[in-house]
């Protein structure tokens, strides 16, 4: 009799313990039910959250494409009013070239006594003054490469392609020119620096 | 014991002249000597090999103007061949030293043929210019 109770109730234990494990699993599932749940709805939001931003970002764009827009009419007026194209690169370039002129002028203007090992005498400081005064005139439109002579001149040289080549010594008193255009010469002096700038114009025309 | 070269300077015979790295003396983006270098109305000075050979004379320049100097050379036949008057000018310090001159009655060299020979020397070492 005690015998049978005993396994009537290990039965029922093990019947219990069954019962148990299921009920853990099934409130394990749950678990994971309701955190998956609970993930998805936080997707669900962020995706809202996602929808609000990315028309947040729209709105921003928009602003900002206006204000380019804006900016540019502002640039482009500007030009207008100096004559100049925006995008002109050229002008960009010898803008930048004569600040490198007028740092190599006043490298060129420390220049002492034998500078070149051959006895080359410096240059004088009115004569580099002269030469920053005329790179710098409104209307030369293109920049010269620019060399001391050993004499104590200074010479700007031009060779935008092979066969154009113009040469100028400059001195306080006059401009002596030498132009080289598919092989026909022009030389000779003036003191118009007007007449300097035609000839560099028909050297890049 | 250095001799005096021959009092004529022969078509065939090299004319030597050292460029210091100066960044005034040379045309980067030709990579070629300025014609300023030649514009010098005391005459543009060169040097004759005389009894040294070229390496010499090469040595000689890096000592006396900086080892990244750079050098040109050319015969006295292209001087002439391009209407400049190459003269012997030898001095005490320089026995081997010489001229070119625009004419035999005019020493600064006109600007055409400043142009020829900035395009026509031959360059032996390019000056190594750092800025």
């Amino acid at each position: 009799m005690t015998q049978q109770l005993v396994i009537n109730s290990t039965k029922y234990i093990d019947a219990y313990e069954k019962r148990i494990e299921r009920l853990n699993a099934s409130t394990i599932y749950s678990s994971v039910s309701i955190s998956y749940l609970t993930s998805l709805n936080a997707n669900v939001q962020n995706t809202f959250d996602d929808i609000s931003f990315l028309r947040n970002v729209q709105s921003v764009l928009i602003n900002e494409v206006a204000s380019v827009n804006q900016d540019f009419e502002d640039f482009r007026k500007l030009f207008d009013e100096q004559s100049v194209t925006p995008f002109d690169k050229t002008k960009i370039e010898e803008a930048q070239k004569l600040k490198l002129n007028i740092y190599r002028l006043s490298e060129i203007r420390k220049l002492a006594d034998n500078w070149d090992g051959y006895n080359a005498k410096p240059l004088d400081t009115k004569l580099i003054d002269l030469c920053i005064e005329l790179i710098s005139s409104h209307e030369l439109d293109y920049q010269p490469d620019i060399y001391p002579t050993l004499d104590g001149n200074i010479q700007f040289e031009y060779e935008p392609s092979k066969d154009r080549y113009l040469e100028l010594q400059i001195s306080q008193h006059c401009f002596t020119f030498f132009q080289k255009i598919n092989r026909k010469v022009i030389k000779g002096t003036t003191t118009d620096w007007s007449n300097i700038v035609r000839l560099i114009d028909e050297l890049f025309s | 014991m250095s001799s005096f070269p021959e009092k004529e300077i022969g078509n065939p015979e090299q004319l030597y002249r050292a460029i210091k790295p100066l960044k005034f003396l040379w045309n980067y983006k030709l990579n070629r000597p300025t014609s300023a270098i030649f514009h010098d109305k005391n005459g543009v000075s060169v040097d004759r090999l005389g009894d040294k050979s070229e390496d010499q004379l090469l040595a000689d320049y890096s000592q006396r103007f900086k080892e990244d100097s750079g050098v040109l050379r050319i015969t006295a036949g292209k001087c002439r061949e391009i209407q400049t008057h190459p003269v012997p000018k030898p001095s005490k310090s320089n026995v081997n030293h010489a001229e070119i001159h625009d004419s035999q009655s005019q020493v600064l060299i006109a600007s055409e043929k400043r142009d020829l020979l900035a395009r026509s020397v031959e360059i032996m070492k390019i000056p190594d210019i750092q800025d």
